[in-house]
């Protein structure tokens, strides 16, 4: 067994990582210190040299061994100090397609901030650790690049943060457990051809149609909207932001359907449906996502093609 | 924990030049030139690997290189153990591992290895200058493994370095003082040492050849120091017993043989002066023997005085010793013992021919016991002797060379001189090898002894006198000295010319309070820093009243001491000292807590506006206070102009009259 594995145990023994939301302050009660494997050869050497100070009867070699003693013993508070008062900040990482790198961003700052910090590593455990130093005043903003190889929900796994500046005598570390996810959605299959248009715009199959050009109404704006939509006009006389709805009878209709997927594999379905929603939204069409556990009602915008993409991304998962 | 081996910052791998060559330097200038081309070269490659992009020299080159090393060591040291050959094998190998060390450990480990071999710098020298030096080395080093665990770090950054690793050794130095003090010091060598251990520490030898003594006339070392508790003697009694030297084969004078001294008897003594009484702190010479005041009287209870009245210890003296001890510097002694009288005469039957026939001839001319003495003393000042650091170099019968031609010489080469002339002569007579005189310190009170102090001179028998000191180096007339200042102190009157001619330049006397302060210093740094040891501790623990207690006691000061010593040293560093935020915000934040208090809080993300509205609408009665504040503190944050005194004012008053 490793180091590592026995210090993990640990901390698991000694608190149990409560999952936490948004900004995580590390106080004396998260903060870890134990010597690193350096730190035990350092001591070593100190041992060698009091041995050789009593042999030979030097003063200056036990001064040296004491005063480097000391040294050790100071950087310890030093590498603790490195750490404590830093405070994390994650957010959710937006969604991506499996495969792509979920980015999460993390936020590094300090509740004293009249310090710097220096080489702060955060550490996600398949990887490398990455260091970052944290100016006077300031925070570091960074992002946890996760791989995604499959769709669903991918939680922010816990991170661990430490630090052995200054001398790498001790290694200083605590744990954080944010309560950041990202919904990764299915690979969209390579196949692009949409199954046949259902409904009553059937006959106006094509490609004119983007969501309709007759005004209907303003409503208010809602993330998703496309920004060509935002009523401009109303903002410049202080009217906030509202959106022109527009779309008429019109809409081409089409259900995505469970059933109509050919794949005979559960992945393989939400593969292409993923892709059918995609394609149903760049051509601007209504659609409707009918699983066999879900019905996502027709509608158009990114808002909507989010929502069935998550709709896929969690299919069998307890929403 | 994965591999934590960060690569090492261009910072961080400048620090590591700079500190290594800084430990090496000293072992580099030990060693003979051809063994500090090796490490110099590789110096020289690294820095044009980092400066230049040249490539590292291929593997075998490297091992070949190590290979030079250890071939080198060897040559110098014929062994690659011990303390001289150990330590320059580190610092070989630790300037090879320069050119090929990998990440952060690798170069970590280095820095171990500096310290360490610091350490073994220290068993070299302790000097006070010495420790300076390597304290400043200590410093870069820990800039060093600060620069190495920094693997950001750029060139703007090394001052940053040097200050941690500064502050970092000021922390830490009272916990070290403390342990220096308290922590347990055992006694002697836990194994026997490398023969090694103690070597290149100069003083008298157990014999004499012709330029033996002069060898240390070069060297400034301290000998030893001595604190007179009465009034400090003349200069011209200040001589320093050593090793007394009998036999000779004409050209090397030795000791008695160890049951030579068994056989022979110490003679009684008449002290004619009162005791004079005082301390020596004596420099390890890795010899037997003490030195004191002729003629020893009381000594410490370990040490034993021979029949020739030199004062020897059982064991190498290999660390600094201190002792007390009284001597008689007038004394007469009683009749020697007979077989003494015989070895004082023996002489080699072929050697120095030229010598026994002037003696013969002086004695059948009717000159015989003190007036022997007498005439040989009037030879060397009437004809023209001359004293010189720097003789002509001496083959074959070198004392009648020395007589009859060269005439230029040594305490050394007067004193054989004297002595062989003495037994040819039928006087029994001795060489004594010592220190005389001394540099009094006119900070400190106390007298240096030097190894350039070493001196021989003679002792003849006189019958009805006993053992008489005569030297006959300071029989040299005076005009006839050659660049030796220090040769004044040989007789009493032409030393004290010397000094009041001395004492009359003021600039001069200035000078002498310089080094004599300085010498000071170096002697309290001698007394109390390196030799502190067992001895010193217990007499400082029994002073505090800490061994009553036993070591348990001793213990649980030391780690109650270093207890409170971290948890200042702690409070320092950890003390979260809260910067005065901005006035403006300050006054905002006053008002947020108060309406908190009320139920109010400001939700995070929150801005004055939007707060001062929700508010407004939960207590309408406080709508207008509120907007007013929040508006007025917009305007002053985000406004145009910003920081105008007036307004701020006003805001600071309105909020302290708020009251919701």
């Amino acid at each position: 067994m490793t180091a590592a594995t026995s210090r993990i145990n640990w901390s698991r023994f000694l608190r149990l990582a409560r999952p936490e939301a948004g900004r995580l302050v590390l106080d004396r009660r998260r903060i870890y210190v134990l010597p690193t494997r350096m730190g035990l050869v350092f001591a070593l050497v100190l041992l060698a040299m009091l041995i050789g100070a009593t042999n030979y009867g030097n003063s200056l070699v036990f001064a040296l061994t004491f005063v480097l003693g000391s040294v050790g013993f100071v950087s310890m508070l030093y590498t603790y100090r490195n750490l404590a008062g830093l405070t994390i900040a994650t957010a959710s990482a937006a969604s991506v397609f499996a495969g792509q790198p979920a980015r999460f961003p993390l936020v590094l700052g300090s509740v004293s901030p009249s310090r710097r910090r220096y080489a702060i590593a955060v550490e996600l455990p398949p990887h490398q650790p990455v260091l970052a130093d944290l100016p006077i005043e300031g925070s570091t903003r960074s992002e946890l690049m996760l791989p995604t190889p499959r769709r669903g929900r991918l939680r922010l796994p816990r991170l661990t943060l430490f630090t052995r500046y200054p001398l790498g005598l001790f290694h200083a570390w605590a744990y954080a457990e944010p309560q950041e996810e990202c919904i990764v959605y299915p690979t969209p299959s390579a196949e692009a051809d949409l199954p046949p248009l259902s409904g009553q715009g059937a006959s106006h199959q094509g490609s004119e149609g983007r969501g309709g050009d007759d005004f209907l109404a303003l409503r208010p704006y809602h993330p998703g909207d496309s920004l060509r939509q935002v009523h401009w006009k109303a903002l410049a006389h202080g009217g906030g932001l509202v959106v022109k709805q527009f779309g008429g009878e019109a809409g081409e209709e089409l259900w995505l359907n469970w059933n109509d997927a050919p794949e005979p594999d559960i992945e393989g379905r939400l593969s292409r449906l993923c892709r059918w929603v995609l394609e149903a939204e760049a051509m601007g069409l209504r659609y409707g996502l009918q699983l066999p556990s879900a019905r996502i009602e027709l509608n158009h915008g990114t808002a909507h093609r989010d929502r069935c993409l998550t709709a896929l991304a969690l299919f069998g998962e307890a929403s | 924990m994965s591999r934590f081996d960060p690569p090492v910052s261009i910072a961080g791998r400048h620090w590591l030049l700079t500190s290594l060559a800084l430990v090496v330097a000293p072992f580099i200038a030990r060693m003979p030139w051809w063994l500090s081309l090796l490490p110099l070269l590789v110096m020289g490659w690294h820095v044009m690997k980092e400066r230049r992009c040249w490539r590292l020299p291929p593997g075998y080159i490297r091992v070949m290189v190590v290979g030079l090393a250890v071939v080198g060591i060897v040559l110098q040291h014929h062994t690659i153990l011990g303390r001289d050959a150990g330590t320059a094998l580190l610092a070989l190998l630790l300037t090879m591992k320069l050119l090929e060390f990998k990440g952060l450990r690798d170069a970590a480990l280095m820095i171990f290895l500096g310290y360490f071999l610091v350490a073994g710098s220290f068993l070299y020298d302790q000097s006070l200058l010495s420790g300076g030096y390597l304290f400043a080395t200590v410093v870069a080093l820990t800039a060093t493994l600060v620069a190495l665990h920094h693997p950001a770090g750029g060139a703007a950054d090394s001052r940053h370095y040097l200050q941690v690793g500064g502050t970092l050794l000021l922390q830490a130095l009272p916990i070290a003082v403390l342990l220096f003090l308290l922590f347990p010091r055992l006694p002697g060598p836990l194994w026997s040492l490398p023969r090694d251990a103690f070597s290149g520490r100069t003083g008298l030898s157990e014999d004499m050849s012709i330029g033996s003594i002069s060898s240390l006339a070069d060297s400034d070392e301290v000998a030893f120091r001595v604190r007179f508790f009465d009034p400090i003697p003349p200069a011209d009694r200040l001589y320093w017993r050593g090793p007394v030297l009998w036999h000779t084969d004409g050209r090397r004078w030795t000791r008695l043989l160890r049951y030579e001294y068994q056989l022979l008897e110490k003679p009684q003594y008449q002290p004619l002066s009162p005791p004079v009484r005082y301390s020596v702190i004596l420099e390890p010479a890795n010899k037997p023997w003490l030195m004191a005041l002729d003629l020893p009287g009381t000594l410490p209870p370990e040490a034993e005085v021979s029949p020739d009245f030199q004062v020897t210890v059982r064991e190498l003296i290999t660390r600094q010793r201190q002792y007390e001890a009284t001597s008689y510097t007038r004394y007469q002694m009683r009749d020697a013992d007979l077989q003494a009288l015989e070895i004082g005469l023996e002489l080699p039957k072929r050697a120095n021919p030229r010598t026994r026939a002037l003696a013969e001839q002086w004695v059948t001319e009717g000159t015989q016991g003190e007036a022997l003495v007498q005439r040989a003393l009037d030879l060397i000042h009437n004809q023209p002797f001359y004293y010189t650091r720097n003789p002509p170099l001496l083959t074959g019968n070198v004392v009648d060379q020395f007589l009859f031609e060269t005439r230029r010489g040594f305490c050394e080469h007067y004193s054989a001189a004297f002595v062989t002339l003495m037994r040819a002569g039928g006087v029994p007579a001795r060489i004594v090898t010592g220190y005389q005189g001394g540099e009094p310190n006119r900070v400190g009170d106390y007298l240096t002894v030097r190894q350039s102090d070493a001196h021989a001179w003679a002792e003849v028998w006189l019958e009805g006198k006993g053992w008489v000191r005569v030297d006959p180096t300071a029989a040299v007339s005076p005009n006839r000295i050659e660049e030796g200042s220090d040769v004044g102190r040989f007789s009493g009157e032409a030393g004290a010319a010397l000094l009041s001619a001395e004492d009359r330049s003021l600039l001069l006397r200035a000078w002498h309070t310089a080094t004599d302060t300085w010498e000071a210093v170096d002697h309290a740094w001698t007394e109390w820093v390196l030799g502190y040891g067992p001895e010193k501790q217990q007499e400082l623990l029994e002073r505090l009243g800490l061994l009553r207690w036993g070591w348990r006691g001793v213990i649980t000061v030391l780690f109650s001491g270093i207890a409170l010593v971290v948890l200042i040293v702690a409070i320092w560093l950890l003390w979260q000292r809260p910067r005065p935020p901005d006035p403006l915000l300050r006054q905002w934040l006053r008002f947020c807590a108060k309406l908190a208090r009320r139920g109010l809080p400001r939700a995070p993300g929150e801005g004055p506006r939007d707060y001062a509205a929700r508010v407004a609408s939960a207590r309408p009665d406080l709508g207008p206070t509120v907007m007013e504040i929040a508006e007025r503190y917009q305007l002053l944050r985000y406004g145009p102009g910003g920081a105008d005194a007036g307004a701020r004012r006003t805001l600071a008053q309105q909020v302290t009259r708020f009251s919701p």
